[in-house]
């Protein structure tokens, strides 16, 4: 007994051991620029205080927040933006993705060709990416306002200068790009124990039973370990935004990461104070999803 | 005991590898050190100046650009190294002039400059290239007021021509630049004579530009290709001058508190029943930087009229709509005959104010001599752009200039100095509400929303942004 304690002392060192410089790192890193996001956002720090944000008092320290709530339109529509493609992710990214990794799971004809296909995407650069989308969507060149025009002709959809359609411009630029997902979930699906998958053949299941009665249910922790990924680049999503519509049109495809750039350094102003605020309110979203999601799926949970 | 053995050999282990890692990353940067004294070196033999060659007796200022690029990929940016080299080289036994090119461009001094005022620091000098630091940096205390040398030197103020007023603010003047954005519109003649329609130098009024439009439309030839962005804010802009009440208006700028005002209003329904709905939906872009249809639709030969400034005579160049057909011109106003152009100065040489009186006068010197009359008509002929200064002969360089490119920005130019009206462009008028406007022009297009809307809108955000 005093043994096995002992070993247990030698094992947590061993473990505090290797877990400090990451945990000194992450302090240096990634604490200090998050506590001084959360303080700067009781702060006034602009263009006009740059090198020392002042405090607002206690009696104003939530102006900062009162303000984005109340009167910034455009703080408001990019967080209904951001709420809205993460649910998108969460209801198309998410199950499309286990669909293909369910389909390529099963090793039909060409599934390693489908798999290196469906991957591309996320392995070019978002650069790249918005400037494939820039052309599909041109208004008198792009492939989808032809497609618009065979459909209804003489409609010159212009997706992009559209407010209504601007935002589904922006959601299809991202939503279908799976792949990184889909290789954890593949992964995943091979890691089962085949002499699961015979003996269920044996007992008379079909595809539909293995897949719905076995795999699903194993994959539960990897599925949302994939929701928490793709919730997460939902929710910090920038470089589509940046680079297919600026924001627009009339702010339109605003996302809080794209907000909080344009509020602290896309403005004359530079109102970081705001932008903070904003990232604090980013961060608070991250955490509270990343909390539901590992609850719904109970990530943490072992079978 | 083994344990703790591997856990000592682990960690050590460990420690070595970091130190080494560390050491390789030391090398690295010598590395990338010495790659950069050589691209000096290179320099040297073009005349740039560098530190190795900088005299410890006499003052040093080091400038600050955004010319980094190969002549190969922007001759202007070869030119401009030139003539800073060239001021180096004239003021040797004076001062050092350290010459640095920002291989990260006007945007990335900017950056830095930010970064560097937030540890109190600032370039001794730095062009901008309209990339607006004074704000932050007066607010700093971190620059130099030039109007005192602006206003004891008549040929320096006269060089400096439109920046003078234009970034005149509180009675400082932080910023003089020695180019401009100069901004009329192109027209394609050709189209114009297909429709029957009166060129825009035959203009009287706003009321003939609605009506060629009208005859172009009817012709079947697209007037112009517009998107949400640059484009059709310069028609604004230039619309934006018609009276003297809209000119009134327009300029409160950035100090405007309520759009809610009659002539905006009326600029904001001429923009959407005369300008955005007389074109398709597929002559309008969503704006950004990399929207550059309307350009090539008009040099293409597709649309009557491209709104773009001076600089674009340099599109004309071998162009399908044929640069004998490409003309320039300036924007009527409803003053019968009078003229109106947008001439932009915004910020470009920055100077700190924390230099000794022998860097100081060194800067002053260098903006002067970038001011001067002779590189202003030496950036003009080399098809750089437009300068300020009002003592250039624009008839001189016309008989100069041989190139039609060049003779078309000469007369470009020429036209915006010649204009009765100058005023600075919508973005450097109205700054962050600049985005704002643009934003609404696809709801005035597809008619989702009127100008009262777009007034509230826009006062919506001025609160918000208070």
């Amino acid at each position: 007994m005093k043994q096995h304690k002992k070993f247990l002392t030698r094992k947590n060192g061993f473990i505090c051991a290797f877990l400090a410089p990451g945990i000194l790192l992450f302090f240096i890193i990634y604490a200090y620029p998050l506590i001084n996001i959360f303080v700067t956002s009781f702060c006034k720090w602009n263009y006009k205080n740059f090198q020392a944000p002042e405090f607002l008092g206690w009696s104003h320290m939530f102006d900062n927040y009162i303000k984005i709530f109340t009167s910034d339109a455009n703080f408001k529509m990019a967080l209904i933006n951001t709420m809205k493609w993460v649910v998108l992710t969460l209801v198309i990214q998410v199950p499309f993705t286990l669909i293909v990794a369910l389909i390529l799971s099963k090793k039909p004809r060409g599934w390693k060709i489908t798999r290196n296909v469906f991957i591309i995407p996320n392995i070019i650069s978002t650069a790249a990416i918005g400037l494939i989308f820039l052309n599909i969507y041109n208004p008198s060149r792009g492939i989808v306002t032809e497609i618009m025009n065979q459909i209804r002709p003489g409609s010159n959809i212009s997706i992009l200068a559209n407010e209504k359609y601007a935002f589904w411009g922006v959601t299809f630029a991202f939503i279908f790009f799976g792949g990184s997902l889909c290789i954890l979930l593949l992964t995943q699906i091979f890691s089962i124990d085949q002499s699961l998958f015979e003996a269920a053949k044996v007992d008379g299941a079909n595809a539909w039973h293995i897949d719905t009665k076995i795999v699903l249910p194993l994959m539960r922790p990897m599925i949302g370990t994939v929701a928490v990924m793709a919730v997460n680049y939902a929710l910090l999503l920038y470089n589509e935004i940046a680079l297919i519509t600026g924001g627009g049109p009339d702010n339109a495809t605003f996302s809080l990461s794209y907000y909080i750039y344009r509020t602290a350094l896309g403005s004359t102003k530079l109102n970081f104070a705001r932008g903070n605020t904003a990232g604090v309110i980013q961060f608070i979203l991250g955490i509270v999803l990343v909390g539901l999601i590992n609850k719904a799926f109970r990530t943490n949970e072992a079978d | 005991m083994k344990m703790k053995k591997l856990l000592a050999a682990t960690l050590s282990i460990v420690t070595v590898s970091s130190m080494i890692l560390a050491g390789c990353g030391k090398t690295e940067e010598t590395t990338q050190a010495t790659d950069t004294a050589t691209d000096t070196a290179a320099e040297t033999e073009t005349g740039e100046t560098t530190t190795e060659e900088v005299n410890g007796d006499l003052p040093t200022i080091t400038f600050t650009h955004g010319y980094y690029h190969d002549e190969s990929e922007w001759a202007a940016a070869g030119e401009m190294r030139a003539i800073y080299n060239e001021f180096a080289e004239l003021h040797k036994d004076e001062f050092n002039f350290v010459v640095q090119a920002d291989e990260t461009g006007a945007e990335g001094i900017y950056n830095t400059a930010l970064n560097d005022l937030s540890s109190g620091e600032f370039y001794d000098i730095a062009d901008f290239g309209g990339w607006d630091i004074v704000p932050v940096a007066s607010a700093s205390d971190a620059i130099l007021d030039l109007k005192p040398y602006l206003d004891e030197d008549a040929a320096f103020k006269e060089g400096a021509g439109v920046c003078y007023d234009q970034n005149l603010v509180d009675g400082k003047i932080y910023s003089v630049r020695e180019q401009i954005e100069a901004v009329g519109f192109w027209y394609n003649a050709a189209l114009f004579e297909k429709a029957g329609a009166d060129t825009p130098d035959q203009w009287s009024t706003w009321a003939d530009f609605d009506a060629a439009v009208d005859k172009l439309v009817a012709a079947d030839i697209m007037p112009f290709g517009l998107n949400a962005g640059w484009p059709t804010n310069i028609l604004t802009a230039g619309y934006s001058q018609r009276s003297s009440d809209a000119r009134a208006f327009y300029e409160t700028g950035r100090s405007v508190t309520d759009f809610d005002d009659a002539t905006f209003k009326d600029t904001l329904n001429f923009m959407q029943t005369n300008v955005l709905q007389k074109i398709d939906t597929a002559n309008f872009g969503p704006g950004g930087d990399d929207d550059e249809q309307y350009r090539t639709d008009f040099f293409d030969g597709n649309t009557a009229m491209l709104f773009n400034g001076v600089w674009d005579a340099g599109g004309a160049v071998d162009c399908a709509a044929g640069i004998d057909n490409i003309k320039p011109a300036n924007f009527p106003t409803d003053e019968a005959g009078k003229r109106a152009a947008l001439l932009s100065g915004g910020t470009g040489f920055v100077v700190s104010n924390k230099l000794d009186e022998a860097q100081t006068a060194a800067c002053i010197e260098f903006i002067k001599y970038m001011t001067s009359p002779e590189i202003a008509a030496r950036i003009i002929e080399k098809g750089i752009g437009m300068a300020p200064s009002t003592a250039v002969d624009y008839d001189a360089l016309l008989s100069k200039v041989s190139a039609p490119e060049a003779k078309l920005l000469v007369e470009a130019c020429q036209l915006c100095q010649k204009a009765d009206y100058q005023a600075l462009g919508l973005g450097n008028t109205f700054g962050d509400a600049e985005g704002e406007i643009q934003g609404k022009y696809a709801g005035l297009m597809d008619g989702s929303k009127t100008a009262d809307d777009v007034v509230k809108e826009l006062n919506d955000f001025l609160a918000a942004s208070e």
